[in-house]
């Protein structure tokens, strides 16, 4: 096979490329890091954790309360699958916000579940019921770092 | 109670002329701080934020007991949870075993006396607060500084061991006495009248408790407030308080004795909080076996205190407060009591930042010379 007929394979596939291409459906939005649609862990969830919880003397720092360093960078890996101190529950159990301690925590219905401590932000004014929404989505969208 | 003689109607000008006054004093204090009064009486209290956010006092101060500077995790709430516009939060550490604080209050004050107007301007405080974590959540050196007003000096200054079985520590220096609720208003009967105030720390040791809601407290202290020990005998001061997400109740005593004279006091203290707002309260009775210079008897003397403090959060950084104080000197002469009352606004623009403004009234017998009036705009840098 010569050089010219490669050539012609390269440029009819491209072309056959082209005028295959569909209308969009179906592919993610460039600006969203969630292949399903709902909210991603950069994009949603961080910020959330980084207004409210990583602080020095708080979930951030040199020694972080419970050892859960909510920094960005450090929060996914100190969440997802991880056991929490206060009950049996893991932190963040993907699939399900209600088995999640970390959830349990913002709400303030961490005494249910056999927790301890007391509502996060401690001491401070509660999550609104649209960022604690967002994080259980996010749980039950799979937790994924994304 | 003897009633006013000063007609208030007619000072409604004077107020308001002083107002002025004292908001461009304000504005003027930072210029002009130095060489004011050494002994000007703090203004703002500190407590109902336990109240509110159901808290105990070792939650956000290094003095696990309340009061001075604040942890790594007070300073972080006061930058964000207290001011309406959170900026980018700073932390007080410096390194990872040695961090800081820092106080400023700049006060400007006008009387409402017919007979003896007077503005001023003064440096409530200028505190740094170091804090040296040896060995992290276990051992520590502390030191609240004064730099101003007057001389430089230390208010606390103190070794503290943490960590211990039940939540429990050892303090031991030079440290506030725990002692009913630790108000930042010195000039408060409960505080003036007990003696437990932000200028009269003591020299001693400190043993606390606080499992669960529970905390005690108990210092042993040369109960001379710091100055040079000539006795054998100690102060005993103890504090003990539930706390609760949505009230706290507590008690306190304290014995303390010298060759001449020797003095129980005993109360009470609480508060809660009902959404926005948040109460708190404290009663002591003294009970004082010294010489009384007011009667120039040896007899015993019996003295009453309240107080009693009201906080609405109106919108976030914006606190309304109205506090009302009341002191009987002695329990057997009648219609000496007094009664001090405040009422005013704080507000939290920013991080970092408070401004205040407050009304004091104080009602005494007529021959008291105290029983004057008093507008205050204050201005507290808080890190």
């Amino acid at each position: 096979m010569g050089p010219g007929v490669v050539r012609m394979a390269v440029i009819g596939s491209v072309l056959l490329g082209f005028g295959c291409a569909g209308d969009g459906t179906g592919l993610t939005d460039p600006d969203d890091n969630n292949n399903n649609g709902g909210p991603g862990f950069a994009a949603d969830v961080q910020p959330i954790f980084t207004d409210n919880c990583a602080f020095s003397g708080c979930h951030a720092g040199s020694n972080p309360a419970q050892g859960m360093n909510l920094s960005d960078g450090q929060a996914y890996a100190n969440i997802v699958n991880v056991q929490s101190n206060e009950a049996s529950l893991l932190r963040v159990k993907p699939s399900e916000p209600d088995s999640s301690y970390l959830v349990h925590k913002i709400q303030g219905t961490q005494g249910s579940v056999g927790g301890s401590g007391g509502q996060m932000p401690l001491g401070g004014m509660a999550l609104s019921q649209e960022q604690i929404n967002l994080i259980r989505e996010w749980i039950t969208d799979g937790a994924q770092n994304n | 109670m003897a009633p006013r003689t000063t007609d208030r109607r007619l000072l409604v000008g004077v107020v308001l002329g002083r107002i002025t006054l004292a908001m461009v004093a304000l504005v003027a204090a930072p210029l002009v701080g130095s060489g004011l009064r050494a002994d000007e009486p703090r203004r703002a209290e500190e407590p109902h934020l336990a109240i509110r956010t159901g808290l105990k006092c070792a939650q956000c101060h290094v003095n696990r007991s309340g009061g001075g500077g604040r942890n790594d995790f007070g300073s972080a709430w006061a930058q964000t949870q207290l001011p309406a516009r959170t900026l980018p939060v700073r932390t007080r550490a410096l390194n990872d075993w040695v961090a800081l604080g820092l106080d400023l209050r700049v006060l400007a004050a006008a009387t409402v006396s017919e007979a003896t107007p007077r503005t001023e301007v003064a440096i409530q405080e200028a505190q740094i607060q170091v804090q040296a974590s040896l060995i992290q959540n276990v051992l520590s050196f502390y030191v609240d500084q004064t730099l101003a007003p007057g001389n430089a000096t230390s208010r606390e200054v103190f070794g503290l061991w943490e960590g211990l079985p039940l939540e429990s520590y050892v303090k031991a220096g030079r440290f506030m006495l725990p002692y009913g609720w630790r108000l930042w208003d010195d000039d408060a009967y409960i505080r003036s009248q007990t003696g437990f105030t932000y200028r009269t720390p003591d020299i001693g040791v400190e043993v606390g408790v606080e499992p669960g809601p529970m905390s005690l407290f108990v210092a042993l202290s040369n109960g001379n407030s710091s100055t040079a020990e000539n006795d054998s005998k100690k102060q005993v001061t103890t504090s003990a308080a539930y706390v609760n997400r949505h009230f706290r109740l507590g008690g306190s005593y304290a014995h303390n004795s010298d060759a001449s004279s020797k003095t129980d006091m005993a109360g009470g203290f609480g508060g809660f909080r009902l959404g926005p707002l948040s109460v708190l309260g404290e009663v002591d009775y003294i009970f004082n076996e010294a010489r009384d210079s007011t009667t120039t008897t040896n007899g015993p003397r019996d003295q009453f205190i309240a107080y009693v403090e009201g906080n609405l959060l109106a919108l976030k950084g914006l606190n309304a407060k109205v506090t009302y104080g009341y002191h009987d000197p002695n329990r057997d002469v009648v219609e000496d009591q007094r009664i001090r009352m405040r009422f005013g606004l704080e507000w939290f623009p920013v991080s970092f930042v408070q401004l205040a403004g407050f009304y004091t009234m104080v009602e005494d017998i007529p021959q008291a010379t105290t029983d004057v009036d008093r507008v205050t705009l204050e201005l507290h840098l808080h890190f």
